[in-house]
């Protein structure tokens, strides 16, 4: 199951704001890996990006940029810092 | 449905047309069947859950409407049936189509244009105000607003505002024109995207048709003829509904609203929170030729505990969904400053979610703001009952709207 170094140095979280997600789906055809739609039709972290970490792919990277709504940010799972989109 | 009545304009002898925000909806309830003017059964939907959900879910979607065992769902086809548009492709392939333009319309994006906006914003006032009481505010304010933002955006200084107008009307007609002149006017609008697009392979800017080109060359798969309708199709999107919005906004706020101008002008949250209920409440059209944004099963899918067959054509009835009781009370009398009691969907959801969102409410935001900031005392100069509509397209709003402060 698991994609990454869990909570390795680079590990990172993903959260969804499902206030703002409009459930474009754009972040799950592009990181199918670390996003998914839910049974509501919104975004939902998926395994180990929702709670511990994974490795920060590009492909998640790309997904944070092209959310619609910018309902996706990125915290570093060890740190807990924000890493994207900057504030 | 006096198709006739609607082209001519005038109407004979029949009532005059309601503003918008006293359009009446269909009283939500689960899904029932009705029918599209051209006679095709159509699944109208109308609570709020379940019109998220036509909007949302994988089994319904754009380019089934236009397969080849697809009913006729337009009388006369317009820019939005173009089968290769943004609109009606879907998943992977509207993604990557998507993703060439979409980076410019986040809301952080969106944002660095606000005090260019606001600039523009407020040298239409200036002029206003030169040219005096009384004034047609939508000649004078809610047209030029949107046309120079999305000129500015795409690069398209020097646009012809007769031809960009010409062309709206023919790409977004019900009934107001022949399908022969639909025809000419898209092909005459096609051509002028192609050279827009071949000006700026030329000679690229800072534009957005030119980052659209870039991301376009990069991803590879993006045919011309996709180019062409999304360039076009952004112009269109771009400033029509902006512009049929802020109309029709201004003929509620400057009508039966008008308590509310004062707390317009007082700061740019309370236009910001008037603008989502401003979208909200008050729809971009009647209904009558397009019950709801439209979407076509792909399978057996239960909705609101019907199960609507395979293949069927369903229409989310946004406008209903806007209103209904279950999850919105009270009106724009009373709840105009409130944040929204649940998410609207004037811009629809999904993957198909209006990507001129951010951009509309910044400039429906700051037009509403300082409009009322700068003429306190504005007011209709004539009844609504008077109001010339543009009439026989997907949108309505007033042609022109005489003003006095
Ligand atoms: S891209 Fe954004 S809006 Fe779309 S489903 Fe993902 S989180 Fe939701």
């Amino acid at each position: 199951m698991t994609a990454g170094p869990q909570a390795g140095a680079d590990a990172v979280v993903v959260r969804v704001d499902r206030d703002r997600c409009i459930g474009s789906g754009m972040c799950a055809l592009s990181a199918p890996g670390s996003l998914a739609l839910g049974a509501d039709g919104l975004a939902e972290p998926v395994a180990g990006h929702g709670a511990d970490g994974e490795e920060l792919t590009p492909e998640l990277t790309e997904a944070v940029d092209f959310c619609p709504v910018e309902a996706l940010t990125l915290y570093s799972a060890r740190g807990g810092h924000r890493i994207a989109p900057a504030e | 449905m006096s198709a006739e009545n609607s082209a001519t304009g005038a109407g004979t002898g029949t009532a005059p047309l309601v503003p918008l925000h006293c359009l009446r909806h269909l009283e939500p309830g689960p899904p029932r069947l009705g029918a599209l003017p051209t006679g095709t059964p159509v699944w109208l939907v109308s609570r709020h859950a379940d019109v998220r959900q036509v909007l949302t879910d994988p089994r319904l979607g754009r380019a089934p409407l236009y397969a080849p065992d697809a009913p006729p769902v337009s009388l006369t086809p317009n820019l939005l049936d173009a089968p290769q548009s943004l609109l009606n492709i879907d998943g992977t392939e509207h993604q990557r189509l998507r993703r060439t333009v979409q980076r410019a319309f986040t809301p952080r994006a969106i944002a660095r244009w606000r005090p260019w906006v606001a600039s523009v914003v407020e040298a239409l006032i200036d002029e206003l105000i030169d040219q005096g009481p009384p004034a047609d505010i939508v000649a004078a304010y809610t047209r030029p607003l949107p046309v120079a933002v999305i000129s500015r955006l795409m690069g398209l200084d020097g646009l012809d505002g007769k031809r960009l107008a010409h062309w709206s009307d023919h790409a977004l007609s019900t009934i107001a024109h022949s399908a022969e002149a639909i025809g000419n006017a898209m092909a005459e609008f096609a051509a002028f995207g192609a050279s827009v697009i071949a000006e700026r392979r030329d000679r690229p800017g800072d534009d957005l048709v030119s980052s659209l080109l870039t991301a376009a060359a990069e991803d590879g798969s993006i045919t011309e003829q996709q180019l062409i309708t999304l360039v076009i199709g952004l112009v269109v999107a771009g400033h029509e509904t902006t512009m049929t919005t802020l109309g029709n906004a201004l003929v509620y706020l400057l009508g039966d609203g008008r308590d509310a101008w004062q707390r317009l002008a007082s700061d740019e949250a309370s236009a910001a929170a008037a603008t989502e209920q401003l979208l909200r409440a008050v729809p971009l059209g009647d209904a009558d030729h397009l019950p709801g944004l439209l979407r076509r099963t792909v399978e057996d899918v239960e909705i609101g505990g019907v199960v609507i067959p395979a293949g069927s054509v369903v229409a989310a009835d946004t406008g209903a969904a806007n209103v209904d009781p279950e999850v919105f009370t009270g009106d724009l009398l009373t709840e105009l400053f409130s944040p929204l009691a649940a998410p609207m969907y004037t811009f629809g959801a999904g993957p198909h979610h209006c990507l001129g969102a951010w951009l509309a409410r910044m400039e429906l935001e700051l037009a509403l703001h300082r409009l009322a900031r700068r003429l306190p005392s504005l007011r209709l100069a004539r009844p609504t009952e008077q109001i010339d509509w543009r009439r026989g397209l997907l949108t309505r709003s007033p042609n022109a709207l005489q003003v006095a402060w």
